[in-house]
């Protein structure tokens, strides 16, 4: 549990004035880019030590999950965004998150019904679930934004 | 829920960007009260009606009697 906050206060490191009136949004954008590649650099990390190196078991098991290191730290800073919101923004984001999640499971039922009923269908990992809710929330972001703009 | 807020905020010649950092929300939140697309919660509420110096009965009114 201490690996956010020793991120966050790795990330704030040379901390100056300006960066102090800075935007809680803006400091959100700056975090997530800083732990994205933090992200990068450890995916890097574990490429190059699985190919190079002849790991055991464990070792394998900790290259393996070093990258969610980073990625639970952005899970942690998402709540806390969320949580500095206004009533509105979090109404939207709300929304957008339960589209997303309502959407996934219902492909993913869908999927499970053809794969018992066909039997055979192209698997599909669970490494994309992530990536699926993160693109599938901005997108329903967007597009809610929109319509409320529009009206 | 109708209200008088963009009224209000004419009157005192503030943009949607002013009248949400007063408020501390954002421009969209201000937006969405304006059009009535959004309720107010009760806190929200109080800091529109302290931030015109009115209270919320004046500035927020059902949109059919009671």
């Amino acid at each position: 549990m201490c690996a956010p906050y020793l991120l966050s206060g790795i990330l704030d490191i040379g901390k100056t004035n300006y960066d102090e009136d800075e935007s809680g949004d803006a400091k959100y954008l700056k975090k997530m880019a800083a732990l994205i590649a933090v992200f990068l650099a450890l995916l890097a990390v574990q490429t190059f030590a699985l190919e190079l190196f002849d790991l055991g078991y464990s070792g394998k098991m900790l290259a393996a999950l070093a990258p969610t290191v980073p990625v639970f730290c952005m899970l942690v800073a998402t709540v806390k965004n969320y949580r500095e919101m206004d009533e509105f923004m979090q109404r939207v984001q709300g929304e957008s998150l339960l589209w997303t999640i309502n959407v996934i499971c219902f492909l993913s039922f869908g999927y499970g019904m053809l794969e018992m009923v066909l039997g055979v269908v192209p698997p599909i990992g669970v490494i994309w679930i992530l990536p699926a809710v993160c693109l599938g929330s901005g997108l329903m972001n967007f597009i809610l934004m929109r319509r409320d703009h529009a009206e | 829920m109708q209200n008088k807020l963009r009224v209000l905020r004419a009157e005192k010649r503030w943009s949607q960007a002013e009248l949400a950092d007063r408020l501390g929300v954002s421009r969209q939140a201000v937006n969405a009260v304006e059009t009535g697309r959004h309720a107010p919660s009760l806190t929200l509420a109080f800091s529109i009606a302290d931030v015109f110096e009115k209270t919320i009965e004046d500035i927020f009114e059902p949109s059919s009697p009671p």
